[in-house]
This record gives C-alpha cells, sequence and structure tokens, in this order.
C-alpha cells in the first residue's frame, strides 16, 4: 500500500469523519440510529420506566432519530427532550420532523459538542450522548465529561453510548475496516496506539469515574447483520453509503489511494453478498450519577 | 357543535322550502361535473369506482350507497360539496349524518411543509448519482410516514420501480425497491424479490398513469387488480411522473378501512410528485412502452427460489476478474432482468401476453 500518512494532526481535531452537512450522511446517520436502538431493545434498555427523569438532553443529537424517539415514546409521561447538534442541516430536519409528527415535547438547537453549550448549570436529569467517537478527538473526552456533569443535577445521569468497530468473516471488509481505523488514529480519534480497535467502550467507565459520577454501570449489546437476519439488509446498506462517504477522509488521511479504495469497495461488496457473510458490531451503554449536594 | 347544529338545520330548512320534486337535481349536477373526461376519472379513482358507474348514477340506471356519497362529496371542492349537499338529502334524508359530517381536514393537512420541499431540493442538487436516489427515497419516505401516519396506527409505503426493459425495450413489470411502516408493519419494510405485473395496484396504477385508490371492503374490489396482504384494508397508488412518462408509483397501504380520505390521497400525490426526484431521467419511461405482463401471484413467486444474491455475487466477480468490473445497481439490473424472465414463464403462456388496463378489465 504506496500511502505516506498526512501531516501531523492536532490532537484537539474535533472534525467529523464525514461531511457534517450532506444530506446523504443525515439519512444515513437516521437509518443507522433507528437500527441501533433497535439493537439495544429501546432508546432506554436500562431503565424503561424513566422515573424522576423529565428533562433530557440528547448531545450530538444528529438528524434526531434517538431524540424524537423518546420524545414519542415519554410524551405521556411530559418528558421534554431537547437535541443539539454542530450541522444546522441535521438541526432543521429535526425541527421539521417534529412538527410534522405534532410533537411539542422535542426541541432542537444548534450547538458545538466540544465547545460549552448554551445552557445554566443543571439544566437536566439525563444528559446523553451517542456514538460521539465519530467527531471528538481522544484528548477532547475529560472535557466533555465535565460540561455534562456541569449540565446534569445533582442525583441526574450522565449517559454514553458508543460501539467498537464492527467485525466480519470476509477479508476485504476486514481490511478496509482496519484502513479506517488506521485513518482514525492518525486524526487521534482512537485509544489503542496503532489503531486496532477504536477502545471507547473500554474507556467510558473510566471517564465517567473520572468525571466523579457515581454508581458507574454498563450495558452491552450486539448488533448482529449475518445474511439472514432483520439487520442485513439495512446495515450492509449502511456500511455501503458510510464507506463511500468517508472516502474524503481515508485519503486526506493518506491511508489508501482512489484506486486502492474503489477496488476494495467493489471487493467488500461482492463479499457483503456472499450466503455465508456474517457481521456484528458491539455497543456499550454506561452511565452514572452525579453526587447529590 | 352549535354552529354545525345550525348549519344543518339551515340546510334541511332548504330542502323542506323547496316544495318540489327535484329528485333528479343532484343528478343533473353531478352530470355537469363529470362532463369533463378528466374530472370523471379523477372522481372516479377517488371513490375506488369505474367511472362508467358515475354515468349510471346520473343516468338514474343504478343509486348509490349513502357510504359512497359520502366519498363523493369528500372528493369534491367545497362549492360543488355544497350546491350537491341539499339535493342529495332530497332523496337520502337518511344520508344526513354523513352528508353533513365536516371534513374536519382543512387544506393544510395536505400541505407539505415549504421548508421539506428545499430540503429535497437540496439533496438532489448536492448528492452524487450513486447516492441520489438513497438520499432522496430516504427522506420522502420519512417525512410522508409521519405526515400520513402521525399517530400510528398502521401505515406502510412503498416505493415501486420499473424494471428495466429488456431487447425489447419494454417495462413488463415493477418491483418494490424501498419501503417504511408503522406498526404493524416493520419500520423498514425489506424489499423482496417480487415482481408487479398488470394483475397489481402497482401495475394497474402505472399502466394508466392515474392514481388509483381502493378498500378491502368495497364490493367492487373484485374488478380490479389487488393482492391483499397481511393487514391492508385500503390501498392507493400514484404513479411517480415526469413529462409523461413513468419511474415508477407509490404505494401507501393503511390497517383502517376508508383511511385514505381525500386529503390524504393528495398528500399521497404530491410525495409521488416529489419521488420523481429520486429518479435519474434515463429511469422514466414512456407509456407506449409500458407493456407489463400478469406476474404469479405473490405466494407463488415466494416460494420460487431465485438465489438473487448468490447470483448478484457471481456475476460482480466474474465481471471484476474479467477487467469490466460493475456496479451494484448495473449488476443488480442484470440479474433482476434474468429473475423477471423467469417468474413470467411460471405462469401459463395465455397470461404471458402483454396487457393494458382495458383489456384487462374486459377479460
Amino acid at each position: 500500500m504506496a500511502t505516506q500518512p498526512p501531516d501531523p494532526v492536532q490532537e484537539n481535531d474535533n472534525t467529523y469523519l464525514i461531511d457534517a452537512e450532506s444530506a446523504t450522511e443525515m439519512v444515513r446517520l437516521a437509518n443507522q440510529d433507528r437500527l441501533i436502538t433497535e439493537a439495544m431493545g429501546g432508546v432506554f434498555p436500562e431503565r424503561p420506566g424513566l422515573v424522576g427523569i423529565t428533562r433530557i438532553l440528547d448531545i450530538a443529537c444528529g438528524p434526531g432519530e434517538w431524540t424524537l424517539q423518546v420524545a414519542r415514546a415519554y410524551s405521556q409521561q411530559h418528558v421534554q427532550v431537547t437535541g443539539v447538534d454542530i450541522s444546522r442541516t441535521m438541526v432543521d430536519y429535526a425541527r421539521a420532523r417534529a412538527r410534522s409528527m405534532e410533537l411539542d415535547n422535542a426541541t432542537f438547537e444548534v450547538m458545538d459538542a466540544t465547545k460549552l453549550l448554551d445552557f445554566p448549570d443543571g439544566s437536566f436529569d439525563l444528559v446523553n450522548a451517542r456514538f460521539i467517537a465519530g467527531f471528538l478527538s481522544t484528548a477532547a473526552w475529560p472535557s466533555f465529561l465535565q460540561e455534562c456533569v456541569r449540565l446534569v443535577r445533582p442525583g441526574g445521569i450522565v449517559r454514553l453510548t458508543e460501539p467498537e468497530w464492527g467485525t466480519s468473516n470476509k477479508p476485504n471488509l476486514e481490511q478496509l475496516s482496519r484502513l479506517i481505523l488506521l485513518a482514525m488514529s492518525r486524526a487521534g480519534k482512537t485509544f489503542t496506539p496503532n489503531g486496532s480497535k477504536l477502545g471507547i467502550t473500554d474507556m467510558l467507565p473510566r471517564f465517567l469515574g473520572q468525571a466523579h459520577l457515581v454508581d458507574v454501570q454498563y450495558l452491552d449489546h450486539i448488533l448482529v447483520f449475518d445474511v439472514g437476519t432483520p439487520a442485513y439488509e439495512p446495515f450492509t446498506e449502511n456500511i455501503r453509503v458510510g464507506y463511500m462517504l468517508v472516502k474524503p477522509f481515508l485519503l486526506k488521511m493518506g491511508v489508501m489511494t482512489e484506486q486502492e479504495f474503489e477496488r476494495t469497495l467493489q471487493d467488500t461488496q461482492i463479499e457483503m453478498l456472499a450466503g455465508d457473510f456474517q457481521g456484528s458490531m458491539p455497543i456499550r451503554t454506561a452511565w452514572g450519577i452525579k453526587p447529590a449536594v | 357543535m352549535l354552529q354545525e347544529a345550525h348549519m344543518r338545520e339551515d340546510i334541511i330548512g332548504q330542502v323542506r322550502e323547496a316544495g318540489m320534486n327535484r329528485r333528479h337535481a343532484w343528478r343533473d349536477v353531478l352530470g355537469t361535473m363529470i362532463r369533463d373526461s378528466k374530472e370523471k376519472q379523477r372522481i372516479a379513482n377517488e371513490l375506488g369506482i369505474n367511472p362508467i358507474t358515475l354515468s349510471r348514477w346520473t343516468n338514474e340506471d343504478s343509486t348509490p350507497r349513502p357510504q359512497n356519497l359520502q366519498r363523493l362529496l369528500q372528493a369534491l371542492g367545497t362549492p360543488q360539496r355544497n350546491e350537491l349537499v341539499p339535493l342529495l338529502l332530497e332523496e337520502f334524508p337518511e344520508g344526513a349524518p354523513l352528508f353533513l359530517q365536516e371534513d374536519r381536514h382543512d387544506a393544510t393537512s395536505a400541505r407539505i411543509p415549504p421548508e421539506f420541499y428545499e430540503r429535497v431540493l437540496d439533496a438532489y442538487t448536492q448528492a452524487p448519482d450513486n447516492q441520489r436516489f438513497y438520499t432522496v427515497s430516504n427522506l420522502v419516505l420519512q417525512q410522508a410516514l409521519g405526515h400520513l401516519d402521525p399517530n400510528s396506527i398502521g401505515l406502510s409505503i412503498t416505493i415501486a420501480q420499473c424494471v428495466p426493459p429488456s431487447t425489447d425495450g419494454k417495462i413488463r413489470s415493477l418491483r418494490e425497491v424501498a419501503g417504511r411502516g408503522t406498526k404493524p408493519w416493520e419500520p423498514v419494510l425489506q424489499p423482496e424479490i417480487l415482481f408487479l405485473g398488470i394483475e397489481s395496484l402497482a401495475g394497474f396504477t402505472v399502466s394508466r398513469g392515474y392514481p388509483f385508490t381502493i378498500n378491502r371492503g368495497d364490493t367492487a374490489q373484485g374488478m380490479f387488480p389487488v393482492q391483499w396482504v397481511d393487514w391492508e384494508q385500503c390501498a392507493m397508488a400514484a404513479p411517480v411522473m415526469h413529462k409523461g412518462c413513468t419511474a415508477g408509483c407509490f404505494l401507501v397501504a393503511s390497517a383502517q378501512p376508508d383511511y385514505l380520505l381525500s386529503f390524504r390521497r393528495q398528500l399521497v400525490e404530491r410525495y409521488a410528485q416529489l419521488l420523481v426526484l429520486a429518479f435519474s431521467p434515463h429511469e422514466f419511461y414512456a407509456q407506449e412502452d409500458i407493456m407489463l405482463f400478469v406476474m404469479p401471484a405473490y405466494n407463488v413467486q415466494q416460494a420460487h427460489p431465485v438465489h438473487f444474491r448468490q447470483r448478484l455475487a457471481a456475476l460482480m466477480l466474474e465481471a471484476t476478474q474479467g477487467g469490466t468490473p460493475l456496479s451494484l445497481m448495473e449488476a443488480e439490473q442484470f440479474v433482476l432482468k434474468q429473475c423477471e424472465e423467469e417468474f413470467s414463464r411460471l405462469n401459463a403462456s395465455e397470461f404471458n401476453k402483454p396487457l393494458s388496463p382495458t383489456n384487462f378489465l374486459e377479460r
């Protein structure tokens, strides 16, 4: 593979792998969010009753799929959900969907998750963030957790959900995954020195503890997308579209040439059609409670 | 409520004060409305009846049920409705509760938010060719489902696309390529390898070039092609058309009888218009090139394994190894044509002749 690494990337580069204003990415994220929620068994599998929680913040909400599902599921309990995202495209879309679904308990604002958010201290009973490792650099996680703790009331919950990169039984798909992880490693987004995996799922309980949250717990899930499973068609489509969208990032990080990318993508598409294709993605949700004063 | 009661009294008063036999009056008024053949067709489509039936009503060859007259009123604009109601009450006083019921869904319910049009246009202009259908169709399906079924009482919405022609340049069938649903349907409908011919609602609609609505309980539905599946109680298909050419159709089915009221039908047609942007120009076909086969029933097709994915993989591998790689879309189209050919041969030979909607009804 004749590639050269790019110039050293700033450790605090919190740029998303994919163009955040892309309509295609917005659609892909909405579909992916739905798949993830289904694989996890619901929006709050660890606390379906959602007792004592009425004000929820969803950070980096994207097109708002999870946020809107929460708003709809708990509208009778007078739960108010706020979603924030850096992308104007995503926020506008989420707002429009809330209107068309007649959900007046879901609101959306444009805000940068890597900076202080425009809410007073203790504004929420629960602060949620899902799949933010795609933009948050490794160095930025502690300060991000500090901001989450500020925003949640004493006794409230900070809740994080992240995946490990998926695996499969196909060599070209595995090769493409390795190159994406290498690119993310060069961009300062993996917690393993050589980008062998994302490593974020192991870090979640530690980050919550380091942020002085108590009663830290976690729940693991797995999204299986083998041939014949309900997730096979939608998730392999998600992979195909996602890899096309991440191509500029891979080229920028110097992990492959355009020709190499096109050939590998073609080979992975053939592999995903095989009758014996197997794939899975582990997901972890971890949460902790802000001590009461 | 009080205003409605006063309106009801006023109208019934008009009827009593008339003091003359105006039995024929509503039929005359309806006859005037349907003198325009396109309007006649539109009204017939909205009611899910043959246009001939409207003529039979105006000629007194048959008498419509009050429920059908209610649907007729819902298919009309306000001025026409106001003219017809008192006249209908002359002959059908028992229909007062139906005829005087306000359609509580005003014009705004049938309007797609302007910002959504902007969003779709942005997606259309920004997305590369190989991502356009994915982006635009997903946006429209997402929006349409929430708009048509905000209370999740049971709806499926699907895009059916014309299967590309083979050597004779004719379209022989359609195939469902994307869909969404609310319970009892799955949130994302997995497209199966099922071909829709003239025997299907999608095929019938695309062949005619007009939207079509049908209810399961409708006694007339035996005349029209539909294969009711699962929880469907009513269904509508609206062709996706541009400059008189068709790419496919937008299919909507509800688990509730009579759910597709006039304002929802308007919405379905408007979303079908938006779906034009999901397709490339070469995916639209002239009406004269749409000559659909009769395809086997769904259960027959489902029982016939085609090993679609394996054939796709084998074709792509062969092409790649031969130095002329095929995109997934190109390979899909090739294998689809093969499968379509196989399914069309499953039927008896007499059904392999292409049919127009007219000679299908005459059968």
